[in-house]
């Protein structure tokens, strides 16, 4: 197990470095100018001149990589060219909103997902299996951004249950000095305030709902057939050849062992809501990792693009490596490969 | 006379079966992938036809017809500058259309050369092939894509070859564990041994069996097309050529307004969306489950 973990480990390094180099290449050759970007309507030869120099943006491309990546190692990812704000701390102070929401979708598809998925697979073709399937075929086909506009509606301007935007309500508290800046945490282990913590759930729920139902929809897919495939392994049938309870049958070898591709669907789920809800979180203004990185691009703020793009990947690489670990711990096959 | 009948069985000729006869057999017999069919069908035939099946121009409206309620004269309404809402609909299916088969036949070709070569030729290369899929697979899709598309300016056109990017990886990877599992059976060592060529036996042996699953994930590659070209439209990224409806465009641009009683403007765009993607979705499974009956369950 020990040898998989360090081999994979080792597959790291050549995609985080292939990575940050695609990165400064790809920037590099598409068209438009940072510093024209950033300069706008005082764009002179003069001033543009100015500001490559003061990028870095005038030395050759082996250069302007090789001390990126100095940077890197370092843990400097560069300034913004906007608002003159490092990358790192930027990322640092957004990250915790998207994981903060990551975590609540991911527990909506898990919790109803998987038990969706097992119901409907015990009851196959009856009229609740035939509904669980197309109500999932549903909410994998309805785009993120018209079902957050249609929560928005019926739940917060027609029916005045939720609240549609934002992480907290600005106008009754304050998080500016938050430390951590996971507002779940904030409100009840440091400020102890039920009404705060509340106000927090309360603002989650419809973007939470709007990103978790695709992976929903996934999980409940895959743990159906997941389900019915172990059903019809031998093993099951000397199960109940041997008179377990229903109960038991489920438990010890039926679910154990669809647990495996249902795990890993999860995992790789998680690793891509981690990498930024941009439409979810641009509906909900959000504010968290996939607001900033729209909003970089926009502003073609070059900086912000290649490192918080670079940032993102190696969490989606190292989350799809904790797959795998798991993955292998869970099958013995994979380890001895 | 069961004898006569018997023999009369016996002297007809033998009718072949093939893999695509049988698939298309248990796909027209799947309910659900017959709904499926059907709305790609209407969605194609209704890009195709748009010119000639729109009531009227998508582009002109009067102002004094703004937001119209659905009636006899505009069947799905109008909008603020008093356009005709089904129009427009019809219309933005072309645009749907056309970035969703670019896209993944750009990404379908580059990826299936791709992950050809690279399954083929295994060894170091193949190592090295695929690592460079991990680097574009886990750099955040969307986020990939609307960086392209703005630097290379908005259209239809660049809207495809983004997503066709963000799809070249995903073909590339199927295709080469097809041809890894296929490059070891008996009839590719059957036709080496009668000599053929390394080209010929990846062309006229390997790929035509590696195609079923790339059939399968093309169709939903074209769902996700519609989803992720409707997505670019809603952030802003849509054609700017207001003669080009958008769904996706058109959602933007009338969602504010489902707080103030023309809630249909934004409904309309939004349900197009999703029963394009979802026929597509519902014929891609089903045409997984006719070419593998192993996976109906």
């Amino acid at each position: 197990m020990l040898k998989f973990i360090v081999r994979r480990l080792l597959l790291l390094i050549p995609i985080l470095l292939g990575l940050s180099l695609l990165m400064v290449v790809f920037l590099h050759m598409l068209p438009g100018d940072p510093c024209g970007a950033i300069l706008g309507e005082h764009s002179t030869p003069a001033n543009i001149a100015r500001c490559q120099h003061g990028l870095g943006l005038d030395k050759p491309l082996y250069q302007q990589y090789l001390d990126y990546m100095a940077g890197v190692i370092h843990g400097d990812f560069g300034v913004s060219a906007t608002n003159k704000v490092s990358v790192t701390t930027s990322f640092l102070t957004r990250f915790p909103a998207t994981i903060e929401l990551t975590v609540a979708a991911m527990f909506l598809a898990i919790g109803i997902g998987i038990p969706l998925g097992v119901a409907a697979a015990k009851r196959q073709y009856s009229l609740f299996d035939n509904f669980a399937t197309v109500a999932s075929l549903i909410g994998i086909s309805i785009p993120i951004f018209f079902l957050g506009l249609l929560l928005q509606y019926v739940f917060g301007v027609w029916l005045h249950w939720l609240p549609t935007a934002g992480r907290y309500d600005l106008g009754t508290f304050s998080y500016d000095h938050a430390g951590t800046n996971f507002l779940l945490w904030e409100s009840l282990v440091i400020n102890r305030n039920p009404a705060e913590f509340l106000d927090v759930v309360r603002h989650l729920i419809l973007p939470a709902v709007a990103l978790g139902t695709i992976p929903l929809a996934v999980v409940a897919r895959i743990t159906r057939s997941a389900v019915l495939e172990v059903l019809s392994e031998d093993y099951v049938r000397t199960a109940r050849a041997k008179g377990l309870t229903s109960k038991r049958i489920d438990d010890r070898h039926v679910l154990r062992n669809a647990m495996l591709p249902i795990s890993t669907v999860i995992g790789l789920q998680t690793g891509l809501l981690l990498g930024g809800a941009v439409l979810t979180e641009q509906i909900f203004s959000w504010g968290g990792v996939g607001n900033w990185l729209f909003q970089a691009a926009v502003d073609k703020d070059f900086a912000v693009i290649q490192s918080g793009a670079l940032i993102l990947a190696s969490i989606f690489v190292v989350v799809n490596l904790i797959v795998d670990v798991g993955y292998a711990y869970l099958n013995p096959r994979i380890r001895y490969q | 006379m069961a004898g006569v009948a018997l023999s009369q069985q016996l002297e007809a000729p033998i009718k072949g079966s093939s893999l695509w006869r049988d698939a298309s057999r248990r796909l027209l017999r799947n309910r659900a992938a017959l709904v499926g069919m059907f709305l790609v069908v209407s969605f194609i035939f209704v890009a195709i036809f748009a010119p000639l099946i729109s009531p009227y121009s998508p582009v002109q409206g009067t102002i004094i017809h703004r937001f119209l309620p659905p009636s006899g004269s505009h069947l799905l309404g109008t909008d603020l500058q008093g356009r005709d809402i089904l129009s427009r609909l019809l219309w933005g299916a072309r645009s749907s259309l056309w970035v969703s088969i670019l896209s993944v036949t750009v990404g379908l070709s580059i990826g299936l050369t791709y992950g050809s070569i690279s399954g083929f030729l295994g060894g170091w290369v193949d190592f090295w092939m695929m690592r460079v899929v991990d680097i574009i697979l886990s750099l955040p899709g969307l986020l990939l894509t609307i960086t392209i598309v703005l630097f290379l300016g908005p259209g239809l056109n660049t809207i495809a070859f983004a997503i066709a990017i963000e799809n070249v990886p995903i073909f590339a990877r199927l295709v080469r564990s097809s041809i890894l599992a296929l490059k070891e059976s008996d009839f590719v060592l059957a036709a080496r041994s009668i000599g053929a060529s390394d080209p010929r036996i990846l062309l006229h042996h390997i790929l035509p069996n590696a195609l079923t699953p790339v059939i399968v994930q093309g169709t939903l590659a074209l769902a996700t097309a519609i989803v992720d070209a409707a997505g670019l439209g809603y952030l802003g990224f849509g054609p700017q050529d207001p003669a080009t409806p958008e769904w996706g465009t058109m959602l933007t641009d009338t969602q504010r307004y489902l707080t103030s009683g023309a809630a249909y403007t934004a409904l309309f765009p939004g349900i197009a969306i999703i029963l394009a993607v979802l026929g597509f979705n519902l014929l891609g499974d089903g045409l997984r489950e006719a070419l593998d009956p192993r996976l109906k369950r």
